[in-house]
């Protein structure tokens, strides 16, 4: 049942036309950061540097060592920077490790809560289920302004703050949207499997464990992707808890190359945008085919 | 009562199932229901963020009925909202069935349509302020190209609403992963047994696909709804101040800069239980309207 | 490619290669590096400012903690932070503030009237920081209801900059005018007579270099609401206690804002401004050459040497209805959060800064240039280098920094080896009797916003000024009411 050759062919050039339309932006924001700032100043609009041939020394003077002050070949004093690798204001590595420790943490303790409560929400019958999934679901409406700030008193309280504590320990708490997402998951695994094995004896931890859990991994896999996502990303819950520059993570870190007066170098700015996204690019494409199988279905014979 | 596979008669007790939604309840108690209820007591006492919290009853209520921006935030955002999940879901169901496609490269394109949801929002509000800008941003460029002269996306008041739309157009990266995860699970006897049926394509769409995939479209529509309304990072970098005639100025923006701008916390606090309550409601109207149009095939 | 066995074996050696430098790092990864001696009092200074300006400071409080700092047991550990007085504000609500926060001016107030600062003039007076050492203007913006709650760290005055370059090719029909191409218009009837004159359109009819723009793209948040001051009026009058913007100075500033769209077409002029860069963008729209002047502060001598070297141009007061110089002023402060625990050993630092000997600052965080080692001085022969003299730490900063000075009497190497080569312009203008700064309200902020969506109304739109005005004095009278009322509860006077 496989399409036309003619058929594939045209969706073959509307997915490309779409994905340059989606491409577009992170062409633009790639090729700026591979730009000496000088060119990122002038009113020239393309996609190389004014010296192409120069692109791979831009490309490490940016991402990696950065360049001292120097005076050009027309006389004019070109001021330096630094790399965003080895930036002393910005230490690109320190904050990277700070995510990532705050990205594991989060997201281990995120699939592992989500799966167990969505559970109770899908596929065990008690009553007042209903009333505790409206709240459940309307703790995602209340605007975080609203909140901000009893909750810094809160993590205050605890004595969180000025620690990593506050970005990752309310992941294991689970959280709406993730238990939204995997409940509807868990609504299309037949019951007759749970009922079945009901009559063999196990027990709702049991079925949750042997039957449920291994046939929901793909969806397991996309609350993974997607929280891992938020919390890299994260800028607000950083920006309120974190006070010492030494905690500070990847989102915070990029708000340090906007400046006040004058020029935000917006080489600079894109090549960190890029370093900060480039790691979760490359997970997501690599460990597609795990949640999205592509070609096989692997729909439940029913 | 009607048995359907979110409403099954009871069997289980009650003691179980709050044991196994205990991780959230009790993360709910302690980090999440006491702001909520301070941010309740709050809305009718006036705050500063410094000085002790003073009680005024339901003035902050009352003035935000009378507060012209309160009306002008409002009609923006359920404009915003009107347009942009309708459109949203639409584009995100052609694009998951195009990238469903068996065609070269499906990785590919997979990932990069994802991949603008991967951005810190910062990065997106300053890369499309580049993008719309009216004489050098690529969107007008390459309307210039086919020959039309783009407006001026972020300066004209009939233009900033459609630009925030097709911002938040390009992220949808999200939702499309998420049908795309709900087409895989589409047993391929259905498409088999419509094709013997002899459907054609559009009515294997709509009696086959769809359904299928309702519950991942019902949860696409049920979160576009909760955070079309809360819409705030983005346009917040590209329109200080709200925009041309503030018409890029949302209710959360309009939170935000009153908790954290003007620091009337009491006032903010009043202001989201408003935006809580409408969503609310109408998350209350598509949950009553899932059991008409969305199938879960476990029941 | 990813089907195959072979496709499985380099899906799972790349997850390595991502996974195991990820684990490499977090494991010997960098670490916090605490630096801070153990024996001395901890003095926490969060500070907004990123990239050069942030690295001046921080080599400023360096060299403090290894001289004074050493002498006095005080180690001021500096911290960039972003949200500066969102943070300050909440931290100072839970009981647990910096001791030392660089905020804007426009929180001065802001914060005083929430009593969240201290109150400085006791201790300004024991370390002999009088008013007398201040310019009127820098010291009367850090004041409210007459008490010192901020310490002035980088003034700034707002002048006119104009692009010499381009005036000079217009210089023929600028003289045909009677106006003089060398040098910057001094009455607003001069520059409109200017702009008319100094405009180019390209093939299609579209506008693409202008005289000036009154709006030029993000000018928006701070001296976007100024043109009254320029027509003789004060943004606030505290005798009469409220806005009057439906008198003379508001509606000739506004009509005259408006009057520029008209005189060149609103849809080409809203274009051309949409096609702007905004203004801290190394695409700032002088330095390309699409604007000829334009209102800026000292910074920009900075920008304009870093990203458009080339440009020749001049500094002037900007002009005014009746020609006399007027001045918009604009400041970072320090303050003292009420409850630092520190604020002895915060203020130490405070007078440090104001009343040390003059100092030579190593570049420790950055890579050297100008303003370490070297200073450049405009001669008639051209530019000559000099070594960077010593200066007092307070204008050592607002050297680094290229702005104003705070002090009444400026060392003159200060101004000499300023790296604004028109630094007595701004210096001048500080010092003018007409030199006006943001109104002292403590909803500023909330007032603010009101104009700004006026001012964007009488710009963008065809309503006129007038009307729009008489709107915005009713909104504002609506939010100073309300502001009076929140401050009575608490019995405290508004303003």
């Amino acid at each position: 049942m496989r399409p036309q050759t003619a058929t594939r062919i045209l969706y073959l050039a509307a997915v490309v036309m779409v994905s340059l339309g989606f491409a577009a932006p992170l062409l633009w924001m790639l090729s700026t950061s591979l730009k000496p700032l000088e060119d990122v100043g002038t009113a020239r609009v393309s996609l190389l540097p004014a010296q192409p041939e120069r692109t791979g020394q831009y490309f490490r003077e940016n991402y990696y060592e950065g360049r001292p002050t120097f005076v050009d070949e027309q006389g004019v004093e070109r001021v330096g920077y630094e790399g965003v690798w080895t930036s002393h204001n910005v230490n690109f590595p320190l904050f990277l490790r700070n995510t990532l420790i705050v990205a594991v943490l989060s997201v281990s303790g995120m699939v592992l809560s989500s799966a167990i409560v969505a559970y109770g929400f899908a596929k065990v019958r008690w009553r007042g289920r209903g009333v505790f999934f409206a709240i459940c679901l309307a703790t995602m409406m209340v605007p975080f302004p609203a909140i901000m700030v009893p909750t810094y008193f809160l993590f205050k309280w605890f004595g969180w703050i000025g620690t990593l504590q506050p970005l990752w320990v309310p992941a294991w708490f689970a959280n709406a949207f993730n238990v939204f997402l995997l409940r509807q998951f868990y609504l299309q695994i037949p019951e007759e499997l749970s009922d079945a094995a009901r009559i063999d004896g196990l027990s709702h931890w049991g079925i949750f464990w042997r039957i449920i859990l291994p046939l929901a991994r793909p969806a397991l896999a996309v609350v993974a992707v997607f929280h891992l996502t938020y919390v890299w990303n994260d800028f607000l819950g950083p920006l309120v808890f974190l006070h010492h520059q030494d905690n500070f993570t990847l989102a915070l870190g990029l708000q340090f190359y906007m400046q006040q007066h004058g020029g935000t170098p917006w080489n600079l700015l894109m090549a960190a945008t890029t370093l900060t996204v480039a790691p979760l690019l490359v997970l997501f494409a690599l460990t597609q085919r795990f949640f999205l199988p592509g070609l096989a279905t692997s729909g439940l014979k029913g | 009562m009607k048995r359907t596979a979110a409403h099954p008669a009871a069997r289980d007790s009650i003691a179980c199932g709050l044991a196994w939604i205990s991780p959230w309840l009790i993360g709910f108690a302690v980090f999440v229901a006491v702001p909520i209820v301070l941010s309740g007591a709050l809305s009718f006492c006036e705050f500063d963020g410094i000085r002790r919290p003073v009680f005024i009853g339901l003035e902050h209520w009352r003035g935000l009925f009378a507060d012209p921006l309160v009306w002008k935030v409002l009609r923006n955002t359920a404009v915003y909202a009107a347009l942009a999940l309708p459109i949203g879901t639409g584009l995100g169901v052609a694009l998951a069935l195009l990238l469903n496609q068996p065609i070269p490269g499906q990785t590919l394109w997979r990932s990069i349509v994802f991949a603008p949801s991967l951005l810190p929002l910062v990065a997106v509000g300053i890369i499309w302020t580049w993008m719309f800008n009216a004489r050098f941003g690529l969107i007008n460029s390459a309307l210039g190209l086919v020959g039309i002269s783009g407006p001026t996306w972020l300066n004209d008041a009939s233009w900033a609403m459609p630009s925030v739309v097709i911002l938040g157009l390009w992220s949808i990266g999200h939702t499309v992963v998420v049908y795309l995860a709900g087409l895989q699970d589409v047993p391929r006897e259905l498409y088999e047994a419509s094709h013997l049926d002899g459907a054609g394509p559009w009515s294997r769409l709509w009696h086959v696909t769809l359904p299928m995939i309702s519950p991942a479209m019902f949860f696409n529509i049920v979160i576009g709804l909760i955070f079309v309304w809360q819409i705030f990072a983005a346009p917040y970098v590209m329109f200080p101040g709200g925009g041309p005639e503030r018409n890029a100025y949302f209710y959360t923006m309009y939170v935000y800069d009153q908790a954290f701008a003007y620091r009337r916390f009491g006032y903010a606090c009043a202001l989201s239980w408003v935006q809580l309550a409408i969503i609310l409601a109408l998350t209350a109207v598509a949950f009553r309207s899932s059991r008409h149009w969305v199938h879960y095939r476990g029941a | 490619m990813f089907h195959t066995s072979i496709g499985r074996v380099l899906r799972v050696l790349a997850v390595s290669a991502l996974a195991i430098p990820a684990v490499g790092l977090v494991l010997f990864g960098p670490r916090a590096v605490s630096s801070v001696p153990a024996d001395r009092t901890v003095v926490v200074y969060w500070e907004k400012w990123t990239d050069f300006e942030g690295r001046a400071m921080r080599d400023l409080v360096a060299h403090y903690n290894e001289t004074e700092g050493r002498r006095a047991s005080i180690y001021v550990d500096y911290v960039t932070t972003t949200g500066i007085d969102l943070k300050t504000l909440i931290a100072t609500s839970g009981g647990d503030p910096p001791d030392l926060a660089g905020l804007w001016q426009r929180n001065v107030v802001s914060f005083a009237a929430s009593d969240a600062s201290e109150a400085l003039d006791d201790r300004a007076a024991r370390s002999g920081i009088t008013r007398d050492m201040l310019i009127p203007i820098f010291d009367h913006a850090c004041r409210y209801h007459g008490r010192l709650y901020a310490v002035p760290v980088t003034p700034a005055t707002i002048a006119l900059y104009y692009n010499r370059d381009i005036l000079a090719e217009f210089a023929e029909p600028l003289r045909n005018a009677g106006l003089d191409p060398e040098a910057a218009p001094r009455t607003l009837a001069e520059l409109d007579a200017f702009a008319d004159i100094v405009h180019r359109r390209d093939r299609d009819g579209k506008l693409e270099m202008m005289a000036y723009l009154p709006a030029s793209p993000d000018t928006i948040g701070w001296f976007w609401n100024s043109w009254p001051i320029w027509f003789g009026g004060r943004l606030f009058d505290p005798a009469e206690g409220r806005f009057r913007v439906d008198t003379p100075p508001f509606l000739d500033a506004y009509a005259w804002v408006q009057a520029y769209t008209a005189r060149f077409g609103r849809k080409d002029v809203l274009n051309f401004e949409g096609s702007l860069s905004n203004y801290s963008s190394p695409r700032n729209p002088f330095m390309t050459g699409e604007l000829a002047m334009m209102r800026q502060g000292p910074w920009f001598a900075n920008t304009i040497r870093q990203f458009a070297p080339d440009i020749r141009y001049g500094v002037a007061p900007f002009p005014t209805v009746d020609g006399r110089e007027r001045a918009f002023c604009e400041q970072d402060v320090l303050v003292i959060p009420r409850g630092a625990r520190h604020a002895d050993e915060a203020w130490a630092f405070i007078e440090w800064l104001y009343t040390a000997e003059p100092v030579r600052v190593q570049s420790r965080y950055g890579g050297a240039g100008l303003g370490y080692d070297h200073c450049e001085i405009r001669t008639a022969t051209g530019v000559e280098r000099h070594p960077m003299p010593p200066l007092r730490p307070i204008e050592w900063i607002c050297w680094m920094h290229c702005k104003n000075t705070p002090l009444r009497e400026p060392s003159p190497a200060f101004l000499e080896t300023h790296p604004n080569p028109a630094i007595e312009v701004h210096d001048r203008l500080a010092r003018g009797p007409e030199a006006q700064i943001v109104p002292p309200l403590p909803n500023w902020t909330e007032l603010n916003a009101e104009f700004g969506a006026a001012y964007r109304d009488i710009w963008m739109t065809d309503v006129p000024a007038r009307k729009r005005l008489e709107a915005l004095q009713v909104r504002l009278d609506v939010l100073t009411q309300q502001a009076k009322r929140r401050q009575a509860r608490y019995g405290q006077e508004y303003p």
